[in-house]
């Protein structure tokens, strides 16, 4: 069938229905499948699009309970087995991290096990990689976490336990059960964040499409989470988690039809409650190396 | 949650009663006190954070030490001991075939609330308690 772009206003052939990518522009878009089955009645009709206005633009978010105008379509990640899984997982990485509004406004929330398995492999395949980063470094980072250990309070209760060994990688055992757990660790903090995400959506009444959509976009924006497989241990993991928390404030909006305020207001609390907990560790790591600097001079 | 409304088929809901089993075996077979791991809020501030004394708290529960763990930390007692009877209850019910219980949103919303209030309580017993002591 022919199909013209909304961004490039180019036409073009394809077989297929749903999200992709326009040819000439590369920008994604969403066609909708006519023969798809209708939404269901509500009370209120839906918002009707403006004569030649793109499917999933243009639209405010409705009142909780109210059905979507846009067409709901499977992430490229789901039709895996047709695209293969290369091209699935990096469409779908593009679209949930780089275009969260327009993805997880769309997306199906129906099949939330396609969701979590593209969090699972984006979240285990970073953890490899720092696996690997810290098994590469290992004397030196359980050197220098020694050291550091010994500036903070109580520090030295830490020394020469297996928790040392473990962070450090220096065994290869617990490199194998780093590697081996990972993706084992990754649904558990799927489920659990997803679950505790779901509560504040509940209290902040902005769940109206249930457990199924917040479990859909946790997954699809742990995939900003791989970002953290680069070598540059702690500031990729800074810069994976806020962009974590950006796509998944976004994706609870769209996917929850709620407001862009509740939908921060459930990503932030939780996340503020670790942060307590993050800050101090952090403050005790900069007075820990800030100590070992004046010892060093 | 029309997904995990059907019997008999693991759904979402054996997914979390999974985590809350695992969570028993690990509490009860893995050396997690030996960790010796203290809170960073509680060394930054000498005040305990929302969630100390959980891992205590599951621990101590999954050897049978019910006071142990409620003075560790009375949500993390009943976190513990909700999440086990979850799961052997959803387990239960997906050997027997019956549905997923169907609540309405209301219910669900109630229920968060409850839980919110009490981390909230909870926090709050907690912190009292430091400032006693």
């Amino acid at each position: 069938m022919l199909a013209r772009c909304v961004h490039c206003q180019k036409t073009f052939d394809t077989d297929r229905f749903g999200i992709q990518p326009c040819p000439h522009c590369g920008q994604n878009l969403h066609l909708a499948d006519p023969s798809a089955p209708p939404p269901a009645p509500a009370a209120a009709p839906p918002p009707v699009p403006p004569p030649g206005a793109p499917p999933y633009a243009a639209y405010p978010p409705g009142a909780p309970g109210v059905p979507w105008a846009a067409a709901e379509a499977d992430a490229p990640f789901a039709q895996r087995t047709r695209l293969g899984w290369v091209r699935a997982y990096i469409d779908t990485w593009k679209l949930a991290c780089l275009q969260p509004s327009l993805f997880f406004r769309s997306v199906k929330i129906t099949s939330p096990g396609n969701a979590v398995l593209f969090g699972v492999i984006s979240m285990t395949v970073a953890s490899w990689f720092q696996t690997l980063y810290g098994a590469l470094m290992g004397a030196a980072t359980r050197g220098m976490f020694q050291e550091m250990l010994k500036q903070v309070p109580q520090g030295d209760r830490f020394q020469d336990t297996w928790v040392v060994q473990w962070m450090a990688g220096a065994t290869a055992i617990g490199t194998v059960a780093q590697l081996i757990a990972a993706p084992f660790v990754s649904v558990v903090w799927i489920f659990v964040w997803a679950g505790v995400y779901q509560l504040f959506l509940l209290v902040l009444g902005a769940a109206s499409r249930g457990f199924e959509a917040t479990l859909t976009v946790v997954g699809y924006a742990s995939g900003a989470l791989l970002i953290g497989a680069a070598p540059v241990p702690g500031l990729a993991n800074l810069v994976a988690g806020t962009w974590f928390i950006f796509a998944a404030s976004i994706g609870f909006r769209e996917a929850q039809r709620t407001t862009s305020a509740k939908a921060w207001t459930a990503t932030s609390l939780p996340f503020l409650a670790v942060c307590l907990c993050c800050c101090a560790a952090g403050w005790m790591m900069i007075f820990g190396l800030s100590s070992l600097k004046v010892h060093g001079g | 949650m029309a997904a995990v409304r059907r019997g008999g088929r693991p759904g979402i809901p054996e997914v979390f009663a999974l985590i809350a089993a695992a969570s028993f075996l690990a509490a009860r077979f893995l050396p997690l006190l030996e960790i010796h791991s203290e809170c960073p809020f509680r060394l930054a501030t000498g005040l305990p954070c929302a969630t100390c004394g959980m891992t205590h708290a599951f621990a101590a529960l999954s050897r049978g030490d019910l006071a142990g763990a409620w003075a560790a930390s009375p949500l993390g007692a009943g976190l513990a001991g909700g999440a086990w009877l979850y799961a052997v209850l959803d387990l239960g019910r997906l050997g027997l075939g019956l549905p997923w219980p169907s609540l309405p949103q209301r219910a669900w919303r109630a229920m968060a609330v409850a839980t919110l209030s009490a981390a909230a309580l909870n926090w709050a017993w907690m912190l009292w308690r430091a400032r006693m002591a």
